[in-house]
C-alpha cells in the first residue's frame, strides 16, 4: 500500500486551509454571520427585555420556569445562556470573515470586499451591543481565539463600547459607496446591513451608553455630534419613512383591523431580521421567528385570526392603560385585549400571570400559518423582527437634538405622534429643551415601540432608580415584581460560562449567590 | 450367576468421545490396589468380580466409575474431556495456541455454555460467563444494543471491545445467532490484544462460528418457543392517591385546599389508568428455529445453517416493538493439494427487522411517558379514540406510542471471507485472507396527522426513508514459521493488514401522504417537499487502516514461555503528524508443575504468567484533527418569507488540532492458572490498565464561538483482580460442574487535560431544568455522580432556623418538610460549590455463578450473575412538571413532624429550596443485584424412550430466563445501563435510570435434535 491509501479528505465539507479563497467564499462567511441573527426564542434579548421591563410579566404555563425568573430578577439555572452563546457565535463568525478576507483575492470586485467588511463590522457591533447591555462585563474578542487560549477576562465596558462605536462608524463609512435610498434597494437584498442601519444603531448605542453610564460621549469613539449627524443622515437621506397607517406595520395588527399589511420589508424598517418558514419543522435549522410562539395565546388551537402559542410575556395592564383614549389605533394595533375586544378566550387552567392582555404585534396568525406548509408552529413562524424602525430613529433624533435644536426635535417628534393620531394635530405635545422634554420623548417611545424590545433599555438609561420605580409591581400574589437595583439591571452571567472560564470571568454584582 | 462372586478377567477399551483410543489411561478397582493402564489401542484387562466398581481415569478427562455386573464381560468406556482442557487450542488472533502455552489473560466461552443459556442475543449470553467481562443493556427491548465492557471503562468514548468474527473485524455482533457460535475467546489484557494494535484498547472478542468436521454428516435442528413478561412493573400512584397528593402539593405551594380535585371528585375516583398495563404485551412470544448441516471428508469439510428468530417486545401496542432475523451461514474448507494448500470460506447473510418504541434519553422515551403520566384519564374513550387529559399539556402515552413510533429498521448484512493457506516448506505457512462485508440499513419512519396535546401536534403526515450502507474490505497476509529445535519451540508470525471502510448514507422525506398509513410510508406517496434541509441528506465517509505486525512465541520444554508482539498501525483518522502508532507487548509464563522439583500430588498444573503491553483506540470521528468548515444550518433568507431561496453561509465548525494522536492503553497483568485436587481449575489475574490520551472534545467556553477542538485529554486507571474457579466431577451416572467467577475493579481518572481538570457532563438529562450531575474529574471514577449531600428533612421551623452557618441560617428559605442540604464547603450557603461526589456508577465487583449437572437423560444448568457496590441514579420522574405521577414510595413522604426524614413534602413547582431541582443523594440507590439469569432443564429422549430412532440426540428442554432478582434497587431493573447513547456525547455516562424498557422474564420450551 502506498501513502495515499491513508490520505482521506471529507467529502461533504471543506477544510479551513482550502476555503476562504474566493469572493464567493467571503460572502458565504458573511452569510453565516447573518444566520446567527435568527437564533433563539426562549432567552432572546427582545423577549427577555420585554419581560424584564414594566411592559410584560413572565406568563406562560404554571410549570414553565425561566421567564418568571427574568420578570422577577431571580436567578434560575443557567440564566441567560442562550443569548450569551448566540452573541459570541455571531462575533466569532464576523471575526473569522474580517481575518480571512484580507487573504482573498477580489480582483476587479474590490467594491464587494469593502461592502462585506462594512457589513461584518456592523454585525460584530450588533452582537456586542446585545451582549454588553445584557451582561455588562464581557470578554472582548476582535479575532478568533488561537490555540487553547480560552480564558479571557472581562473587558471594561468602555472598551467594549469603544469597539462597538468604532465598528459602526467603520461600517457606515465602508457602506457609503454601496448606499442606496430604500426605494432603490432590490428585494433580494432586504435584510442586508446598510449605511443607514449602521448610523441608526450608532445613535442607539450612543444614547444607551451615555444614559446608562451617565456619560456625555463614548470616550474616543463617538461624540454627541457624531450621533446627531448619523441620525439626521438616516432621517434625511436614507429614503426610509413612516408608513401612513400604524396598523399596517404588523401582520396581526393589519389582518385583525382589516387594513393592508405593509409588508415584511417596508420603508419603515431600517434594520430588519429576516425570518422564514422554510425550516419546515426541522429544529436544527434556526431560521424561524421563535419569539412568536412564546407570545401567542395559550391553551387554544385558534381563535378568530389568532393562532396558538405559549401565552408568555402577558402584557401589564399598566402599559395598556398608559395610552390616551384617542391613541386607540396604536393601542389596538399593539395588544389583544380579551375583554375590551370581546375575544372569545378563556385562559387555560395552567396559564400563569393572566392579565387579560396579550401581544398583538407579532402574535401568530391562522392565516398562512407555518403548519400549512409542513412547518411546525413552534419554530416556523416567520414575521420579520424590525430591530430599528424609522419611528425609533425619529424619536432618537428628537431626543438627541432636544438641547441643541429644539425645532428639529419637535419636528421629528410630531411626525411620530401625528401618524399615531391619523394626522389629527390637536394631539401634538410641545417639547421643551430640558428633562421634561426628554421625559415626553421617552414616554412616546414607550407607546410607539411597545413590545419591540426597547422599553427595558430605555428605563435603564434613565438610571436604576427610575427603572425600579417603573418596574416594581405590587398588585399582589403572582404579579409581585421587585427590581433589584444591586444587579444594575444586568442579567446574571451564565454559571456554566463562569465555571468553564477557569474563574477568569466573574459574576455580576447582585447576582453572586 | 453364582451365589458367591467369582473373580474373572474384565476387558475393554477406553476411548475419547470421538472414539479415539486413549493410551495409558488408568483402570483400577475401587477400594483395592488392583490397577492397570491401557495399551496404545486403548485396551485393558483387569481382574474383578461382579459388584466391584472400576474407576477409569485419564489426565484432563473426566473419570468414570462403572460397576462390574457380568463376570468376564467386556466393559468399554468413553471418557469426556475436562472442560478447561489445557491442551485445548484457543484462538489468539492471527493464529491459535494451546491454552497451556498462553501467557496473556484470555478466557474462552465455549459453544456448550452458550447453548445451555439460551438467550435471544449473543451478547446477553456472555453475561456472567467470564470474569471481568461486564454486559449491560441500554434497554430490554428486542434488538436494542448491549454494552460490553472488559476490565472497566477505559475511555470516554465508545468502550465496546473489538469484535473479530472468523478473522474479520466487525463493529457489532447483533447479527450473529448463538446457535451458530462454536467458541468465543476474549483477549482481556494488552499483552494478548496488542496483536490488534490501534483498535484493541478495550479488549478483543474473537468469535469462531461452527465449522464442519471430518466424519459423519450431522443434521441438527434446534427450536424454542417462549413467553415473556416484565421482570417488574413500577408501582405508581392510582388515581385517588394521585389526586390527594396533587391537592396536598397545591396546599404546600400556597394554594387553597382542594385546588385541583374536590372531595366529591376524589371519592368518585377509582384506581384510574395503569399505563404500564395498557401497553403491556402479555406473554409476548419469543421463538427461534435453526437447521444446521455439517460434515466432511478428507478433502472438504462444511457447515451450513439456516435460522429464523423472532422476539416480541414486552411493551408496545400494535406490534410496535419486535425484532426478527433470518440468517444463512455457509462455512467450508477444502484441501486443494494434499495437506499443503487449503482454501476455505465463511459466508453469512442476515436479514433482520426491528420495530422499536422510543427508549434512551428523556425525549420520546415511551417508558418514561408511562411512568410520568397522571392516572386520571383513560387510555381509550368508549368510542375507541384515545383519551385526553384535561391538562392541555399532558399527553396520553399510549396515543404517543401509537403516533410517534411508526418505524422499522431493516438490516441486511452479507459478510464473508475467503482464505488460502499454503505450507511452503515444513513449518512455514503462508495465509492470505480477504474478507468483505456489506451492511445495509433501511429505516422507514412515518408520522400521521395527530394532536396529542397543545404542544404535540402535527397537521401533516410525513414519511422518512433513510438508507445507510457500510462497505468494507479487509486483507490479511501472514507468514508463520514453527520450528522445534530440541526443547526449543519457536513460532514466528509476521503479517500485514489493510482495511478500508466506506460509509454512505442517504435519506429523504416528504409530507402530506396521499394514502395515509404506515404501510404506505414510501416517499413517492408524499406530496409536499419539505425544506431544503429535510428533503434529502446524504454523506460518504471513508476510513483506511494499514498495519504491519509480528509475534514471536517461544516455549522451552513446556516450562518457560515467552511472547513478544509488535504492531505498527497507520490510520486515516489522524493527521500526517500523528498518523502512525507502535503497539508492543511482552509476556512470559512458567509452568511450575513441569519442573522436577514441583510435582505435588494436590496440584497437577500451575502456570504463572505476567505481561505488559500497549494498545490503542482510534474510535473517533473522521477528520477530528482538521478545522472543517460547515454550511450546515448556516442559511439566511434575505427578503425573509418572500425569498426565492436560502443563501448559504459557511463557517468553521471546530478548532483544528493537527497533533491529535491515538488514545493508548497500557496494561500490566500478572496471573496464574492452576489445577488443584484434580478437579479444581483456578484462574487468577491481577491487572493495572491505564488508558492515556483520550480523544475528547471538552466543552470550551462559548466565547470561543465555535466547536471545541478534539484533544488528547485524559487518563484513567482501571485496576483489579479476577478469580475464576471451576469444579468438575463425574461420579457414576452423575456428572456435574460448578463454576464461579468474580472480578473486582476500581476506576479512577488520573488526568484531565483542561485547566479545571474536569470534563463536564451534560445538563438537562433528567429534565429540561436539571444541572450537570455526572462528570469526569481527576481523582474520581469516570462519570461519577456529582451533587448535593443531604442530611434529612427539616421537621419544623425551629430546625430551619437552627441550621446555622457562617452567615446565619443556611437555608432560611426552606420550609418544614424540605430537605436539609449539607454545606460541604462551610461557606454558610448552599451553592454549586457544595456539590461533591454522591455516588459511583461503576460496580466494585461483578460475578457469575454456574452450576450444571446431568444424570442419565436429564441435564440441568443454572446461571446467576450480578454486580455489587455501584449506585444507580433514579431519574424516572421528571420533576419539572408538577402533574407527573409519582411512585407509591411517595406515600411515605413528609407530611408533618416525625413522618419522614428522607422524602420531602410534595410541592407543585420546585420551590426555593429545590428539594428535587438540586440533584442530591436522594436520587441515588444501591445498584447491587444478583439475578438468576437462567435455569435450563433438559431431557434426552434418545437415551430412554426413543433409543431405536436414528437420532444422535433428541433433547427437549425448558428454560427460564431472569426468573429471580435479588436487589435493593427500587426501579424497574437494576441492570439499567443507560448512559447518553448519542454519538460523541457523554458516552461515558452510566447508571442513570430514566425509565427503562424492562428485561423480559421468559419461560420457554425447546427441542434440540441431531441425526
Amino acid at each position: 500500500c502506498n501513502k495515499d491509501f491513508l490520505e482521506r479528505t471529507p467529502k461533504d465539507q471543506q477544510v479551513e486551509e482550502t476555503f476562504y479563497k474566493t469572493p464567493q467564499d467571503a460572502y458565504s462567511a458573511l452569510v453565516a454571520t447573518y444566520s446567527v441573527l435568527n437564533w433563539d426564542g426562549f432567552g432572546n434579548i427582545w423577549l427577555a427585555a420585554e419581560i424584564a421591563s414594566d411592559n410584560c410579566f413572565g406568563g406562560g404555563g404554571l410549570a414553565d420556569n425561566g421567564q418568571r425568573q427574568v420578570d422577577r430578577f431571580e436567578r434560575w439555572d443557567d440564566h441567560g445562556k442562550a443569548a450569551w452563546k448566540k452573541c459570541y457565535y455571531g462575533i466569532f463568525r464576523a471575526n473569522v470573515l474580517l481575518q480571512k478576507i484580507e487573504g482573498i483575492d477580489f480582483g476587479s470586485q474590490a467594491a464587494l470586499k469593502t461592502r462585506y467588511i462594512g457589513e461584518a463590522h456592523f454585525l460584530r457591533a450588533y452582537f456586542y451591543f446585545d451582549l454588553i447591555r445584557m451582561y455588562g462585563h464581557v470578554p472582548l474578542l476582535t479575532e478568533p481565539i488561537e490555540g487553547d487560549n480560552y480564558y479571557i477576562p472581562q473587558a471594561s465596558p468602555d472598551s467594549v463600547y469603544a469597539l462597538i462605536a468604532s465598528d459602526l462608524k467603520t461600517s457606515a463609512s465602508l457602506l457609503t459607496a454601496s448606499a442606496q435610498a430604500f426605494s432603490a434597494i432590490p428585494a433580494t437584498e432586504y435584510g442586508r446591513v446598510t449605511k443607514w442601519a449602521a448610523e441608526a444603531l450608532l445613535g442607539r448605542v450612543f444614547l444607551y451608553y451615555t444614559g446608562y453610564y451617565g456619560k456625555t460621549e463614548i470616550p474616543g469613539a463617538c461624540t454627541k455630534q457624531d450621533a446627531i449627524t448619523a441620525i439626521d443622515d438616516v432621517i434625511n437621506i436614507s429614503g426610509h419613512n413612516l408608513l401612513t397607517d400604524y396598523r399596517s406595520l404588523f401582520r396581526a395588527s393589519a389582518v385583525s383591523s382589516g387594513v393592508a399589511f405593509g409588508g415584511q420589508n417596508n420603508a419603515e424598517g431600517v434594520f430588519t431580521i429576516q425570518y422564514t418558514n422554510q425550516g419546515l419543522a426541522n429544529w436544527d435549522q434556526q431560521n424561524g421567528n421563535r419569539v412568536q410562539v412564546m407570545v401567542g395565546l395559550r391553551g387554544i388551537d385558534r381563535i378568530s385570526y389568532y393562532y396558538k402559542g405559549w401565552g408568555s410575556a402577558t402584557v401589564s395592564p399598566k402599559l395598556y392603560n398608559a395610552y390616551e383614549a384617542a391613541d386607540s389605533i396604536r393601542r389596538k394595533a399593539s395588544f389583544m385585549a380579551i375583554a375590551e375586544e370581546g375575544i372569545d378566550f378563556t385562559p387555560s387552567s395552567d396559564q400563569f400571570q393572566y392579565t387579560g392582555y396579550f401581544w398583538k404585534k407579532y402574535t401568530p396568525l391562522v392565516q398562512n400559518k407555518p403548519d400549512d406548509n409542513g412547518g411546525d408552529f413552534q419554530i416556523d413562524n416567520y414575521d420579520n423582527y424590525v430591530v430599528i424602525r424609522f419611528a425609533d430613529v425619529l424619536l432618537m433624533g428628537a431626543e438627541l437634538n432636544l438641547l441643541s435644536d429644539l425645532g428639529k426635535a419637535q419636528l421629528y417628534y410630531n411626525r411620530v405622534r401625528d401618524r399615531a393620531f391619523k394626522n389629527d394635530i390637536t394631539h401634538r405635545k410641545i417639547l421643551t429643551g430640558d428633562a421634561a422634554g426628554v421625559k415626553l420623548v421617552l414616554e412616546e417611545r414607550r407607546l410607539e415601540l411597545a413590545l419591540e424590545g426597547m422599553r427595558y433599555w430605555d428605563l435603564l438609561r434613565q438610571g436604576t432608580t427610575a427603572a425600579k420605580q417603573a418596574i416594581d409591581n405590587a398588585t399582589g400574589d403572582d404579579f409581585n415584581v421587585t427590581f433589584r437595583a444591586e444587579t444594575q439591571g444586568l442579567f446574571a452571567i451564565p454559571q456554566t460560562q463562569i465555571d468553564q472560564s477557569n474563574s477568569t470571568i466573574t459574576q455580576n454584582p447582585g447576582w453572586i449567590q | 450367576i453364582g451365589v458367591h462372586a467369582q473373580k474373572s478377567i474384565i476387558t475393554g477399551t477406553v476411548t475419547d468421545t470421538a472414539g479415539k483410543p486413549l493410551a495409558n489411561a488408568n483402570v483400577s478397582v475401587k477400594g483395592t490396589k488392583t490397577g492397570t493402564v491401557t495399551n496404545s489401542a486403548g485396551a485393558y484387562s483387569i481382574s474383578a468380580k461382579p459388584g466391584d466398581v472400576l474407576v477409569i481415569s485419564f489426565v484432563n478427562y473426566i473419570s468414570v466409575e462403572v460397576a462390574v455386573e457380568v463376570p468376564g464381560s467386556a466393559l468399554s468406556v468413553q471418557l469426556a474431556e475436562l472442560k478447561s482442557n489445557l491442551d485445548e487450542v484457543i484462538v489468539v488472533g492471527y493464529g491459535s495456541q494451546r491454552k497451556k502455552e498462553v501467557t496473556g489473560a484470555t478466557v474462552r466461552v465455549g459453544g456448550g455454555d452458550l447453548d445451555k443459556n439460551r438467550t435471544p442475543s449473543l451478547a446477553q449470553s456472555l453475561q456472567g460467563q467470564a470474569a471481568g467481562v461486564q454486559v449491560t443493556s441500554s434497554s430490554g427491548q428486542p434488538g436494542d444494543p448491549m454494552k460490553i465492557v472488559i476490565r472497566g471503562t477505559g475511555t470516554n468514548g465508545n468502550a465496546n471491545p473489538l469484535y473479530v468474527v472468523d478473522g474479520m473485524p466487525a463493529d457489532d455482533i447483533s447479527y450473529l445467532s448463538s446457535a451458530d457460535i462454536e467458541t468465543i475467546d476474549i483477549l482481556k489484557d494488552a499483552a494478548s490484544s496488542a496483536i490488534y494494535g490501534a483498535r484493541a484498547a478495550n479488549g478483543v472478542v474473537l468469535i469462531t462460528t461452527r465449522k464442519g468436521r471430518v466424519g459423519k454428516r450431522i443434521v441438527a435442528f434446534d427450536a424454542y418457543y417462549g413467553w415473556q413478561n416484565p421482570t417488574k412493573k413500577l408501582d405508581m400512584l392510582n388515581a385517588k392517591q394521585y389526586a390527594i397528593i396533587m391537592n396536598e402539593a397545591a396546599v404546600n405551594s400556597g394554594n387553597a385546599p382542594y385546588h385541583f380535585y374536590s372531595q366529591d371528585q376524589i371519592d368518585s375516583m377509582g384506581a384510574g389508568t395503569d399505563w404500564q398495563k395498557e401497553v403491556a404485551n402479555k406473554n409476548a412470544a419469543t421463538q427461534s428455529y435453526t437447521l444446521g448441516i455439517s460434515g466432511g471428508n478428507d478433502a472438504s469439510v462444511f457447515s451450513t445453517s439456516l435460522g429464523y428468530q423472532r422476539q416480541e417486545g414486552l411493551m408496545g401496542i400494535k406490534g410496535k416493538s419486535f425484532y426478527e432475523r433470518i440468517s444463512l451461514r455457509v462455512n467450508s474448507e477444502h484441501k486443494l493439494y494434499k495437506d499443503i494448500v487449503k482454501i476455505g470460506e465463511n459466508l453469512t447473510y442476515t436479514h433482520s427487522n426491528q420495530a422499536a418504541v422510543g427508549t434512551g434519553n428523556i425525549y420520546g422515551n415511551s417508558i418514561r411517558g408511562l411512568l410520568n403520566t397522571s392516572p386520571t384519564f383513560p387510555a381509550y374513550n368508549k368510542d375507541g379514540s384515545y383519551g385526553r387529559s384535561t391538562n392541555p399539556e399532558e399527553i396520553n402515552p399510549v396515543a404517543a406510542m401509537d403516533y410517534l413510533n411508526n418505524n422499522t429498521t431493516q438490516y441486511d448484512r452479507l459478510l464473508g471471507n475467503i482464505y488460502v493457506e499454503a505450507t511452503l516448506v515444513k513449518g512455514l505457512k503462508f495465509r492470505s485472507d480477504f474478507g468483505m462485508a456489506t451492511a445495509y440499513n433501511n429505516y422507514v419512519g412515518y408520522s400521521p396527522v395527530y394532536e396529542l396535546s397543545a404542544t404535540s401536534v402535527s397537521n401533516v403526515s410525513s414519511v422518512t426513508n433513510a438508507i445507510y450502507k457500510n462497505q468494507n474490505w479487509n486483507w490479511d497476509n501472514t507468514l508463520t514459521y514453527n520450528v522445534k529445535l530440541d526443547k526449543h519451540n519457536i513460532s514466528i508470525l509476521a503479517g500485514t493488514t489493510a482495511k478500508e471502510d466506506v460509509y454512505t448514507y442517504v435519506s429523504g422525506s416528504k409530507t402530506n401522504l396521499v394514502i395515509p398509513g404506515f404501510e404506505y410510508a414510501v416517499i413517492n406517496n408524499g406530496t409536499t417537499i419539505p425544506s431544503l434541509a429535510k428533503v434529502a441528506a446524504g454523506t460518504r465517509e471513508e476510513t483506511a487502516l494499514q498495519s504491519y505486525f509480528g509475534r514471536v512465541n517461544y516455549n522451552f520444554n513446556d516450562k518457560y514461555l515467552l511472547s513478544v508482539i509488535v504492531r505498527r498501525d497507520g490510520s486515516s483518522k489522524f493527521g500526517p503528524n500523528q498518523r502512525y502508532g507502535y503497539f508492543p507487548s511482552f509476556s512470559a509464563g512458567w509452568i511450575v508443575t513441569n519442573e522436577a522439583f514441583f510435582r505435588p500430588d494436590w496440584m497437577s498444573f500451575l502456570k504463572i504468567r505476567g505481561g505488559w503491553g500497549r494498545n490503542g483506540n482510534d474510535r473517533i470521528t473522521n477528520f477530528a484533527y482538521q478545522a472543517t468548515v460547515s454550511s450546515l444550518y448556516r442559511f439566511y433568507y434575505f427578503n425573509g418569507i418572500d425569498a426565492t431561496g436560502a443563501t448559504l453561509g459557511t463557517s468553521p465548525d471546530k478548532i483544528a488540532n493537527p497533533n491529535l494522536k491515538w488514545e493508548a492503553s497500557e496494561q500490566k497483568n500478572i496471573g496464574f492458572d492452576a489445577t488443584v485436587f484434580k478437579f479444581f481449575n483456578i484462574t487468577f489475574d491481577w491487572y493495572n490498565k491505564t488508558t492515556r490520551d483520550w480523544l475528547i472534545q471538552p466543552a470550551v467556553p462559548d466565547i470561543v464561538g465555535t466547536g471545541a477542538p478534539y484533544i488528547n485529554g485524559g487518563d484513567v486507571e482501571n485496576k483489579g483482580v479476577e478469580i475464576a474457579i471451576n469444579y468438575q466431577r463425574k461420579s457414576g451416572e452423575v456428572s456435574y460442574n460448578i463454576g464461579g467467577n468474580i472480578a473486582f475493579n476500581t476506576n479512577k481518572v488520573t488526568r484531565v487535560a483542561t485547566q479545571e481538570e474536569i470534563i463536564h457532563g451534560a445538563s438537562g438529562i433528567l429534565a429540561s431544568n436539571t444541572d450537570e450531575f455526572y462528570r469526569i474529574q481527576k481523582g474520581f471514577p469516570l462519570g461519577y455522580f456529582w451533587g448535593y449531600k443531604t442530611n434529612g428533612i427539616f421537621q419544623n421551623e425551629a430546625e430551619v432556623n437552627n441550621y446555622i452557618g457562617k452567615k446565619g441560617a443556611i437555608q432560611s428559605y426552606a420550609k418544614p418538610g424540605d430537605v436539609r442540604f449539607v454545606d460541604v464547603n462551610g461557606d454558610g450557603e448552599i451553592t454549586a460549590a457544595d456539590k461533591t461526589q454522591i455516588g459511583n456508577p461503576h460496580p466494585k465487583f461483578s460475578f457469575g455463578l454456574n452450576l450444571s449437572a446431568s444424570w442419565r437423560a436429564f441435564d440441568i444448568s443454572i446461571l446467576a450473575a450480578g454486580v455489587g457496590g455501584n449506585d444507580i441514579l433514579d431519574g424516572t420522574r421528571a420533576t419539572d412538571r408538577y402533574y407527573n405521577n409519582y411512585t407509591t414510595e411517595t406515600l411515605k413522604r413528609w407530611t408533618g413532624e416525625g413522618t419522614s426524614n428522607r422524602l420531602p413534602r410534595v410541592t407543585l413547582s420546585d420551590e426555593a429550596n429545590k428539594n428535587w431541582g438540586r440533584i442530591s443523594d436522594l436520587y441515588l440507590h444501591s445498584g447491587t443485584y444478583l439475578r438468576i439469569k437462567s435455569i435450563n432443564i433438559g431431557y434426552d429422549l434418545k437415551k430412554t424412550l426413543l433409543p431405536n430412532l436414528p437420532f444422535q440426540q433428541c433433547r427437549i428442554y425448558v428454560t427460564g430466563l431472569n426468573l429471580l432478582t435479588f436487589t435493593g434497587y427500587r426501579g424497574i431493573d437494576p441492570e439499567v445501563g443507560y448512559g447518553n447513547v448519542e454519538a460523541d456525547k457523554n458516552q461515558w455516562s452510566s447508571g442513570i435510570d430514566l425509565g427503562y424498557y424492562p428485561q423480559p422474564r421468559t419461560l420457554m420450551a425447546g427441542v434440540s435434535v441431531k441425526f
